[in-house]
């Protein structure tokens, strides 16, 4: 219970910064705005945003406020029991989502979103299991097959191609 | 207009048989994202607003409606064959549903679940008809002040129903707002944090923005839960329900119809807290009380009715006031934004044919909705053991071409995988992306509102008070965010001091 209270105050300092972080680089962001433009009463592009900013602040510091306050048991029902979690499959997707954009220019988007599709498969699937490596291969081809099929014949949309082959 | 031709304005659509093939469409693939535990109504139309496109607005939004609704059923499947909710809005079918499969009774609670979803469909759907109109004359009378207490009671609600804390929901929903000023400010035209960014200087995209946060971030959140379980769909036989049966559950039904449309119509509930609320007050009034949740067919018939009417309920304020009543109606009105509509009061006027349109195409989803359930179940059921190794990578392909194909710039696909990543992060410290996106599409109705007031009272903040309607609307506003915490308050106050 100790650690669910721990992890709880953690997320709620995390929040709290979060906001201060966010709500402070508004109010820095848009102190150089115009404050005027058009308008009969000084309410300029930066107004809506710092109103926002200051809001933003407040809840911050009120999360930071709640966590003095002896906890109900609403904060206590938020302590449920979470299942385990994996991060390396998450950071990995995201690696490869950013090589498969960065490679979309060089490869085109079939290519890329073809190897984009199977390494995933197979990042998921663990185990390596080789029997099933030619299913993943037929899936993520037809996976390529349907998006061809359905957005560049059916919506007309011309998606990425290599700057070495059509 | 009156309402009458209203309702019939858009007929002749569907003597194209395209429009109703898109519907057909439309609907079996909301019943297969409904039915795949993980993948939501909100997802299957965020991954398939691109495809509308290349379509009239009048076919685009078939299609959406087709999906909402028919995930909006689907949900139930898995819910009551495995006891894992297609969608959030099933929850309270497997309450009972479930443990009717447990007795052998999985295609009876199938039978029910389907024609309580599809009478709650269209019992939603009428009060559409005649609420929405007569919501949007009122609404025809709303001055900038009263568009900015509607705005701030969809963000209000929305903070108060969200998973977790009503501050985190707060925080959440600002920082859509936020997300939604990036680009050139509506009144002025001065660009607003692009830092020299020319992608930016039209503000971020809708799509990407939605699909980034309804998508991939869900694929980041099943992929670190990354359990393949092995799953075994029951038999499922008679499934056709007994007219007597019906007949005696009418009554409830009708009742979970209308609890299910009016907190449908509350803008942000939708339909999880409408199914919930209807199996509770159900449950509480039913003389078999003490039966709710050991597999009895008035629970699953209470639960469904309320979610699918909610959808009709739903659509009310999105219609009426442009006011997204749950994320899936903020994905319609970016759809109808995308084609240059703005949702709201003037829409019955200018567009009636669409507003109609809109309407049918909910009553032929329920339509198909209702057959295949009734003679497809039993295969449609087949999709829960789709395994998650391929489920995974396909909405993250159909993420990337949806975001791409809004401007053809691969700008959107960096900003799909930024706002999926974000969505992740933020939902680690109990930040949901539901709060998010509808502080995204309410943000410039907000800002443009709230600026002109304060541009026509010259500066004078009291504006907000003086006019009635806006006045009880900031009340309302005020006692949502703030009556729970001063309730409790006193309530420990009182305990304290007894």
């Amino acid at each position: 219970m100790m650690k669910k209270m721990s992890e709880l105050k953690r997320d709620s300092w995390t929040t709290s910064i979060l906001c201060f972080l966010i709500g402070g680089f508004i109010l820095v962001d848009t102190f150089h705005y115009p404050e005027v433009q058009g308008q009969g009463f000084g309410q300029g592009p930066g107004f809506y945003p710092q109103v926002l900013a200051v809001v933003l602040i407040f809840l911050g510091a009120l999360i930071l406020f709640k966590e003095w306050l002896p906890r109900g048991t609403e904060t206590l029902e938020q302590c449920s029991d979470k299942p385990s979690v994996r991060y390396l499959p998450v950071v990995l997707l995201n690696i490869l989502s950013i090589l498969m954009i960065s490679l979309m220019k060089y490869l085109g988007f079939f290519v890329s979103g073809f190897l984009l599709i199977i390494l995933t498969v197979f990042m998921i699937r663990r185990p390596a299991n080789m029997k099933l490596m030619g299913l993943d291969l037929i899936f993520s081809t037809g996976m390529i097959l349907l998006i061809y099929l359905v957005f560049e014949i059916f919506v007309g949309i011309e998606l990425p191609n290599s700057i070495f082959w059509d | 207009m009156e309402i009458f031709s209203l309702i019939t304005a858009g007929l002749p659509t569907f003597g194209n048989p395209y429009s109703v093939f898109l519907v057909v469409a439309g609907s079996v693939l909301g019943i297969i994202f409904g039915a795949i535990p993980g993948l939501t109504a909100t997802m299957g139309m965020a991954i398939f607003l691109p495809m509308t496109f290349t379509m009239s607005d009048i076919n685009g939004m078939l299609f959406l409606i087709g999906i909402y609704v028919g995930a909006c059923y689907a949900g139930s499947l898995s819910s009551i064959l495995v006891n894992i909710p297609g969608t959030p809005s099933s929850i309270a079918t497997g309450f009972d549903g479930y443990p009717m499969t447990q007795k052998g009774e999985a295609g009876r609670a199938i039978g029910y679940a389907t024609i309580a979803s599809a009478l709650g469909g269209i019992f939603g759907v009428f009060i559409l008809m005649f609420a929405a109109p007569i919501l949007a004359g009122l609404a025809l009378k709303f001055s900038a002040q009263e568009y900015t207490g509607v705005a701030l009671l969809g963000i209000s609600i929305v903070s108060y129903i969200s998973f977790g804390s009503t501050i985190k929901g707060l925080i959440g929903a600002i920082i859509g707002l936020l997300l939604a000023t990036i680009g050139q400010d509506v009144i002025t035209a001065y660009p607003r944090f692009v830092f020299g960014s020319k992608n930016l200087q039209a503000g971020l995209e809708m799509i990407p923005v939605m699909v980034g946060f309804f998508g991939v971030t869900e694929v980041l959140v099943k992929l670190e839960q990354m359990l393949e379980i092995k799953i075994k769909v029951p038999k499922i036989q008679n499934v056709l329900p007994s007219l007597s049966n019906l007949v005696r559950m009418s009554p409830m039904m009708s009742v979970s119809s209308l609890i299910g449309t009016f907190v449908g119509a509350v803008p942000a509930a939708g339909g999880a807290i409408a199914s919930m609320v209807a199996y509770g007050i159900q449950k509480r009034f039913s003389k078999r009380s003490k039966e709710y949740g050991t597999g009895i067919s008035e629970g699953v018939v209470a639960a469904e009715a309320a979610n699918n009417a909610a959808v009709g309920g739903a659509l009310v304020p999105m219609l009426s006031l442009g006011i997204p009543g749950d994320p899936q109606t903020a994905i319609l009105i970016g759809a109808l934004m995308i084609n240059g509509l703005a949702p709201g009061p003037m829409l019955f006027a200018t567009r009636p044919d669409l507003i109609s349109t809109i309407y049918m195409g909910n009553l032929l989803s329920i339509i198909v909705f209702t057959i295949v359930g009734l003679l497809g179940a039993r295969y449609f059921a087949l999709l829960i053991k789709v395994p998650k190794r391929y489920i995974l990578p396909a909405i993250m392909i159909f993420c990337i071409v949806g975001s791409f194909a809004i401007r053809n710039t691969v700008f959107d696909i960096w900003v799909l995988l930024g706002c999926g990543l974000l969505g992740y992060l933020l939902q680690k410290i109990g930040i949901m992306a539901a709060p998010i996106i509808l502080g995204f599409v309410l943000g410039p109705i907000l800002e443009d509102n709230f600026r002109r007031s304060l541009i026509m009272s010259g500066g004078d903040w009291t504006t907000f008070f003086v006019r009635p309607v806006s006045l009880i609307l900031l009340l309302i506003n005020i006692f949502i965010l703030v009556g729970p915490f001063l309730f409790r308050f006193f309530k420990q106050k009182t305990r304290g001091t007894l």
